[in-house]
């Protein structure tokens, strides 16, 4: 979970004025940190335990008449020397994620009109955040508190921001409206390369396949890479489903041990005699199809020696089509190209012996990740080490916040939510 | 690490026939033969196939006091049959099934070849080699890792010498200190990650070889063909 480390300093900041509760954190996190600190639903509460863990913060728990008991966090001098330690650190360079922009750098695509719906929102989504930056501004002058000065100072942030984002909008809205109405204005002018090179014919169904792609279908390609019986394994495949139902995703459930697939042999012929699929006929060749068909995947695999599992394996060893064989140089390494203009986001869920997900195998496996996403290029990504063992709450828990940091909200199910809350 | 009587070398690559893992691990155990090391070679993907050849696969392990693993870097790991072996190694090692698998480990070295011009590429595959090293109880005596490994093409590394020379220099220094017991010296990892030629021109020629491939098969064909779109 890409961000779970800085998350911990929130948390931990929070605890610096008052014993909490996960509840109680989680309503102060979203009227305070979370304007400018966004963190999923669930990662809170196995940021609490590892925070117990470590002994930077000790919990008690507390009766309540009539009500589940509550456990209540408090700060030690440890968590407080790690929280000052942090704090004294650089930050972390600015890495912004707008969706807005994205949509209206390949706006183009579908013409002006949805561009000016979304910037109206984005305008009105940054006309309430003043109108809440007032709220906060004025409640915090009230306040006399000695932190005050400082909280006012990120909601300062905040309101230059959205006041910044209101003039842009306004802007944008005029240039937006100056442009040729029609999807694809002035395409006969200028065509991208994909789409004048192919000569086999299937480049001409690029558009209509995109669109058979488009976001709204979302189907999750399951990649199960156990072996054989594995309890922990089987609690994350059964909450990955789940929490993909829950979220509205299908999923192509594929479990690698049931079918018939070669060993990638290398010949390249994905590459040269049959580019784009593999030439052999088994279940190899359905891995880039099924790869490239997909919104999202998910891999699961019991972390072998820090890496994936062969069954796990022999399926990956299959992407090689998904990629083109040239080589650029890319952030300072040398890449292929993706065969498709299209990605899709990447989950992968691993397991360890017990006591092991801070061991070296459990690092080596993070880095596997890593460099994989280096070269297949996911829009977002998150990989996450559950030790064996791990019960059907921490695996939940644990599984929601995964599907989360790819955008499935896993946690929609109010009673599921209750009851996460009543656990922590 | 006692200085090995006998090794093995292990050919990660899947290809049935000659391969550049095959290449860089043959001039090692070649190497090694002359400096009198009795020594044996398998192919990973044969010795996975069948109960019988894993049999064979066990046996081999069984009796060698180096093991060299040799392999090419599939999508930043091992390739499937090379971890389905060590699979099959570790678990036979923890099952403790005979005398001789409950003995000491052998020393085990890794080589890593990809067709990247960069050696980063590989770092992530040997770590997974040394954590297999870890679990078996074998004794981790280094890795090296060749960037643009489609220069070697499956020939034997004695007929590309001066193109290959860091890299002969540094199995030849490996070679030396493996069978003095000693693991693979800093200075043949350095040796092998030193670029045959310079990564701008590498990928140059490379993707020239690929276009040059799509053109044999005649107008029409494309390299670029999106059959999932």
């Amino acid at each position: 979970m890409p961000r779970e480390n800085k998350t911990r300093y929130a948390v931990l900041g929070l605890l610096t004025y008052a014993p909490l509760s996960g509840y109680d954190i989680r309503r102060i996190y979203a009227q305070s940190l979370g304007n400018f600190w966004n963190e999923s639903y669930g990662a809170i509460y196995p940021i609490l335990k590892r925070l117990e863990a470590e002994g930077l913060a000790t919990c008690e728990v507390e009766r309540q008449q009539g009500k589940p008991d509550r456990n209540v966090y408090t700060i030690t001098d440890l968590g407080r020397d790690e929280l000052h330690r942090w704090l004294a650190q650089p930050p972390d360079p600015v890495s912004e994620r707008v969706e807005v922009l994205l949509k209206l750098f390949h706006g183009w695509e579908v013409g002006p009109g949805a561009m000016i719906d979304h910037v109206k929102q984005t305008r009105a989504e940054h006309e309430a955040l003043l109108e809440r930056y007032a709220h906060y501004d004025e409640a915090m002058r009230r306040e006399d508190e000695p932190p005050a000065p400082y909280w006012l100072m990120t909601v300062s942030c905040g309101q230059h921001i959205s006041k910044a984002y209101i003039e842009w909008c306004d802007e944008t809205i005029a240039k937006l409206e100056q442009q040729p109405p029609e999807a694809r204005a002035g395409e006969e002018r200028w065509r991208p390369r994909s789409r004048t090179r192919g000569g086999t014919g299937m480049n001409s169904k690029d558009r209509s396949g995109t669109q058979a792609f488009a976001p709204e279908s979302r189907t999750a390609l399951v990649l199960d890479g156990r072996a054989g019986d594995d309890p922990t394994l089987a609690l994350i495949h059964e909450a990955l489903l789940g929490g993909l139902a829950a979220g509205g995703w299908a999923a192509d459930d594929w479990a690698l041990r049931d079918d018939k697939i070669a060993w990638c042999a290398g010949c390249f012929k994905c590459w040269t005699k049959t580019p784009g699929e593999c030439a052999h006929h088994d279940g190899g060749r359905q891995v880039a199809e099924r790869w490239v068909r997909s919104d999202l995947v998910v891999m699961l695999t019991p972390v072998t020696f820090g890496g994936y599992s062969s069954e796990l394996k022999k399926a990956l060893d299959h992407v090689l089509p998904t990629l083109l064989p040239f080589m650029q140089k890319r952030d300072g390494e040398t890449r292929h190209p993706q065969r498709y203009d299209r990605t899709r986001d990447l989950l992968v869920v691993g397991t360890v012996p017990a006591g092991e997900a801070d061991g070296p195998a459990a690092r080596t496996f993070r880095r596997l990740v890593e460099r994989n996403t280096l070269n297949m290029q996911p829009p977002r990504w998150t990989a996450g080490v559950l030790e064996s063992g791990a019960n059907e709450w921490e695996v939940g828990v644990a599984i929601t916040a995964l599907l989360a940091d790819v955008g499935v909200n896993a946690a929609q199910d109010t009673e599921d939510a209750r009851r996460m809350e009543v656990l922590a | 690490m006692r200085p090995p009587q006998t090794a093995l070398l292990l050919i990660g690559s899947p290809k049935p026939g000659a391969s550049s893992s095959e290449s860089l691990g043959a001039y090692l155990l070649e190497d090694l033969e002359k400096r009198g090391l009795k020594t044996q070679t398998l192919k990973v993907a044969q010795a996975v196939r069948t109960e019988e050849a894993t049999q064979g696969l066990y046996a081999a392990v069984a009796v060698a006091d180096l093991i060299v693993l040799s392999f090419p870097l599939y999508v930043d790991s091992l390739p499937g049959p090379a971890i389905r072996a060590l699979e099959l190694i570790a678990a036979r090692r923890a099952a403790g099934s005979g005398a001789t698998d409950a003995s000491p480990g052998p020393a085990f070295v890794a080589i890593c070849q990809s067709g990247f011009p960069d050696v980063d590429h590989s770092e992530v595959a040997l770590e997974i080699c040394r954590e297999f090293a870890r679990s078996a109880g074998f004794e981790w005596a280094g890795g090296l890792i060749l960037a643009a490994g489609g220069m070697i093409g499956g020939q034997p590394l004695a007929k590309l010498r001066g193109m290959m020379r860091s890299a002969v220099r540094a199995l030849d220094l490996s070679a030396e200190e493996l069978a003095a017991g000693r693991p693979v010296p800093d200075e043949a990892v350095a040796l092998m990650a030193k670029p045959a030629i310079p990564k701008i021109g590498y990928r140059f020629m490379a993707n020239r070889g690929w276009r040059s491939q799509i053109k044999q098969q005649g107008e029409g064909a494309s390299l670029e063909a999106q059959p999932y779109a």
